[in-house]
């Protein structure tokens, strides 16, 4: 059996990544977890699904990103995907006034299936397109705050703006946590400590064992 | 009443039975006079036996007892003269013993059914008992032998013209163990042979004096009973009870419900178990104190070792809750497989010769048998494979066409198959037809798997390992034609959907059966994987814990997937029949036509693109655990990655000559990111042309069984994108 996520007490969350299929999002996760294209042993899954390990204020958190498909015909099925995520990434190209729009049937969706207990963030990619931006930023972060989200921008080819957002909704995720007891904390005991925070970025495993009984225990948050 | 007789003493008796004896032996009437003689020293070692017995008993003088020995001496040597000379004339006396029964035994030596009073409330007081007491007369127990018709049942005073038969009564030897009810039912009679001779020394008493003396007796007699009674009463509750007791430790042990008890007792009977049991305690041990990597192996070990022990009340449990799941999926197997609706609906994709076009399966059988082109390809002598591929191709279509919906050998596709057959393997090389025979064989039976296997072997071998050496002849025999490798030749699909109504009112009966026993099938692993963690507290700890519930999952679901899955079928019925129409209608799909982007095609090959993650996910419904197929989800999604990355950046595949698409290879890697909206519809066109519609069933079983844990994670998601791919290939249109 693979390893089973969830080892070493760290705080599993399921995150999702919503847009259109050219706004870029895959690039941004990538650009994340990888931080750099070429490297070979690049997850296995790629860009559809990725593992990310933080400890935040001695809070160990586990990103389970999942992308979703952004095409209109399975759009109907999207729901199966997005089920009971803590967190969704609702990403759009600012060069793309059509991708706004799909953003926000997105996110209105996202409500409608989740309530308010998701983490939403939504995100301006191609940041570095500046001259040809079409959506004006004060009519998305207008947008983002009337629904509840946080607006951020970023280049996934300039590797701009992509920790601050994953950081931010690391940090949403670990003080509504905090707040109400998440059903997926393996670590009850650990208390969020005030002051500065320190931010670490767990390496993570690149080769899943796959097949064979038992499998390697703690997996990738260990 | 005959008071003359009444009175006659024990001794009286015996005189008179010696005497009669006597008689009968003058007369020559020696079977009469043999009896007699027996009953005589019966009566002799009846009478000197209850001489023993009563101690205070003084009705014969120590004269009187030698006496009595003499005449019992005598009384046998006569018997023995007589049996002699009988055994010499005839064997009749030896041969025919039940001609004894027909002489009425006497009730004596207690001939004394004076006692006033005595029938009654000593008969109703202890009913039979003391019937037997009174009547057989004690150690004679005539009515053991069935011969109460005599004196004793009728009237106890008819005349004992009668004699006794029997051989040494089966009491004796039972006197150490004698029940009380015998103990006391021997001492009343010893009472009443003291009665009788208190009578019989008192001829003259009063009535009132008799009356009393009977009374005594009487109650000396009920006392003995009710003593008696007691005794045996309680003898039986004693006995009773360590009967309940036995059966309490003997289901302890065996029969009883493992289930019912309480963790606590469970874990007592664990510990008890094991006790003194090196190899537990040794794993045990090694688990407490090992924390190097070895656990998971550690773990696995003592959960392998544990359910391999049949005693293990845990193994017990084990074995019960499956026992239980299977009671219930059995029948209902039972009923589907009865209905002929097994394994449906069911897709039997073939491969149609390049040269026919027609969809049509009939149309098709009909071009190839007339196609001269088929029969007199160059180069088939030397190719057997080729042959038995075309067979196949050729028969299977109007096989199924003729057969459907349930499969049944038709004899009118058998038999033009088989002249083709013939026609073909005289100018051929007759290497082709065990092949074909094989084949033949396969759709002789009902077995549709096997045939479908067969089919799908052969396709698939073609495809790999002859694709090379086929691709060559066919460029050299054919020229002109377009090069078609096998494996890329149009597919044919038929689907088999079986009686849909039939089915269909099967799945509406077994609705709530199936929840039931997926919720029963949970609650038992529950217990299961609660206890072992409850009970070697090693395995509590997370990771412990997740291997111990996959190891005990391995093995719990073998024994009753395959039937679950027939449920599961049954009531996805509907559903799998949409998927299996759009699968048949997409059969020849490429990734393009399945909408993915084009550098997702990977159509440059000589094989349909994306085979290997194919064939991985043809092993899906084999496996028999859910993690098993779980893993293979993810390996399939796996496979698709490795497939494009080695298409890009390794090469493997380079041995094509067509370069085509070697401009299209100048991909940056950057731009190769699968993500969902790729994987998707990739996955979409691997599940359409695996051709299986029970991918319904497995999808929705995984998602029943497949652990909450892991459905956030990589395989939750791999689970999450093969469940939409297959939902989408339900709905999606036919364009």
């Amino acid at each position: 059996m693979a390893a089973r996520t969830g080892g070493g007490g760290s705080l599993q969350v399921k995150v999702v990544l919503l847009g259109e299929g050219c706004v870029g999002k895959t690039s941004i996760v990538l650009r994340y977890v990888q931080n750099q294209f070429n490297d070979k042993h690049i997850q296995t899954l790629q860009a559809s699904f990725l593992q990310k390990n933080l400890t935040i204020n001695r809070r160990r958190l586990c990103l389970n990103i999942w992308d979703t498909a952004g095409q209109e015909r399975y759009h109907a099925l999207g729901p199966i995907y997005y089920r009971d995520s803590h967190a969704a990434i609702v990403v759009y190209d600012i060069t793309d006034e059509d991708s706004f729009t799909k953003a926000k049937n997105w996110v209105r969706e996202l409500r409608k299936m989740l309530g308010d207990s998701c983490v939403l963030v939504i995100v301006g990619n191609k940041s570095d397109l500046e001259k040809n931006k079409v959506i004006q930023e004060k009519d998305a972060q207008e947008y983002a705050a009337s629904v509840g989200a946080k607006h951020f921008y970023t280049s996934a080819k300039q590797n701009k703006g992509i920790e601050e957002m994953f950081l931010d909704l690391s940090k949403r995720l670990l003080e509504k946590e905090g707040n109400n007891s998440n059903p997926s904390s393996t670590n009850p005991s650990s208390t969020r400590r005030p002051g500065g925070i320190t931010v670490t970025d767990d390496s993570i495993r690149t080769d899943r064992p796959s097949g064979g009984g038992g499998g390697g225990g703690g997996g990738c948050c260990g | 009443m005959a008071a003359g007789q009444q009175q006659q003493s024990p001794l009286g008796v015996i005189f008179q039975t010696i005497k009669q004896a006597q008689e009968e032996d003058g007369a020559k009437n020696e079977l009469e006079a043999h009896q007699r003689y027996l009953s005589a020293v019966q009566y002799i070692s009846v009478l000197l036996q209850q001489q023993i017995q009563i101690q205070n008993s003084s009705s014969l003088s120590p004269q009187k007892t030698l006496q009595l020995f003499t005449m019992a001496k005598h009384c046998l040597e006569q018997a023995e003269a007589l049996y002699n000379t009988s055994v010499k004339e005839n064997r009749r006396l030896k041969g025919k013993p039940p001609l004894l029964s027909s002489v009425s035994l006497p009730s004596v030596p207690v001939p004394s059914p004076t006692l006033p009073g005595r029938e009654s409330p000593v008969a109703s007081g202890c009913g039979r008992g003391t019937g037997r007491g009174r009547g057989g007369g004690g150690p004679l127990r005539s009515n053991s032998f069935g011969l109460n018709t005599g004196p004793s049942g009728t009237h106890p005073n008819a005349p004992r013209s009668s004699s006794v038969g029997q051989k040494k009564p089966p009491t004796v030897k039972a006197l150490h163990t004698i029940s009380p009810m015998e103990a006391a039912r021997r001492e009343n009679m010893h009472l009443m042979v003291q009665y009788q001779t208190a009578l019989r020394n008192n001829p003259n008493m009063s009535i009132r004096g008799s009356q009393n003396l009977s009374l005594n007796y009487l109650r000396r007699l009920e006392e003995n009973l009710s003593l008696a009674r007691q005794t045996e009463k309680s003898m039986a509750n004693k006995l009773r009870q360590r009967e309940i007791r036995l059966q309490e430790e003997a289901q302890k042990l065996k029969v009883r419900s493992i289930d019912s008890l309480t963790a606590e007792q469970l874990r007592e009977e664990v510990i008890q178990f094991e006790n003194g049991k090196a190899k537990f305690n040794g794993l045990k041990q090694a688990l407490s104190s090992d924390n190097c990597d070895n656990t998971t192996n550690l773990v696995v070990n003592l959960i392998h070792e544990v359910l391999n022990t049949t005693d293990h009340p845990l193994r017990r449990l084990f074995g019960e809750s499956q026992y239980n799941i299977i009671q219930i999926l059995q029948p209902v197997v039972r009923e589907i497989e009865r209905s002929g609706c097994t394994d449906l609906p069911k897709l039997n994709i073939t491969q149609i010769q390049k040269d026919c076009t027609d969809p049509s399966p009939s149309s098709s059988l009909h071009e190839q048998r007339e196609s001269p082109k088929v029969h007199s390809r160059p180069h088939s002598v030397s190719a057997p494979e080729d042959i038995k591929l075309a067979q196949v191709r050729t028969q299977a279509p109007g096989h199924f066409e003729n057969t459907s919906p349930v499969m049944s050998p038709s004899s009118t596709g058998s038999s033009s198959n088989a002249e083709e057959i013939e026609e073909r393997v005289e100018d051929e090389d007759l290497k082709t037809m065990p092949d074909f025979k094989t084949i033949r064989q396969d759709d002789d039976d009902d077995d549709d798997d096997d045939e479908f296997e067969t089919l799908k072997a052969n396709q698939d071998e073609e495809g790999l390992s002859t694709m090379k050496s086929e691709r060559g002849r066919d460029e050299e025999t054919e020229e002109e034609d377009e090069v078609i490798f096998p494996s890329l030749l149009p597919l044919s699909c038929t689907p088999l959907f079986g009686d849909k109504d039939k089915i269909e009112s099967l799945a509406l009966k077994f609705e709530g059966l199936l929840e039931e026993t997926v919720k029963l099938i949970h609650s038992a692993l529950k217990k299961i994987i609660t206890s072992f963690v409850s009970i070697y507290t090693s395995l509590s700890s997370r990771d412990n814990y997740d291997i111990c519930k996959t190891a005990i999952e391995s093995l719990f679901f073998p024994a009753i997937l395959p039937m679950l899955t027939s449920l599961y079928r049954c009531s996805k019925y509907a559903k799998e029949c949409s998927v299996a129409v759009n699968m048949m209608k997409h059969v020849n799909s490429t990734p393009k036509d399945i909408a993915v982007r084009k550098k997702y095609w990977l159509n440059d090959q000589a094989m349909p693109p994306y085979l290997a993650a194919i064939e991985q996910l043809k092993s899906l419904p084999r496996l028999q655990c859910p993690s098993l197929k779980l893993d293979c989800l993810v390996t399939l999604s796996k496979v698709i990655v490795q497939t494009i990355d080695d298409y890009y950046f390794t090469g493997h595949f380079s041995f094509s000559s067509s370069s085509s698409s070697c401009s299209e290879k100048e991909i940056n890697k950057e731009d190769i990111s699968v993500g969902v909206d790729d994987l998707l519809p990739i996955m979409t066109y691997i599940i359409i042309r695996s051709g299986m519609p029970q991918l319904v069933s497995e999808s929705a079983m995984l998602q029943e069984f497949v652990d909450e844990n892991y459905l956030m994670g990589e395989e939750g998601f791999c689970l999450t994108t093969f469940d939409t791919a297959l939902r989408y290939v339900e709905v999606m249109s036919s364009s």
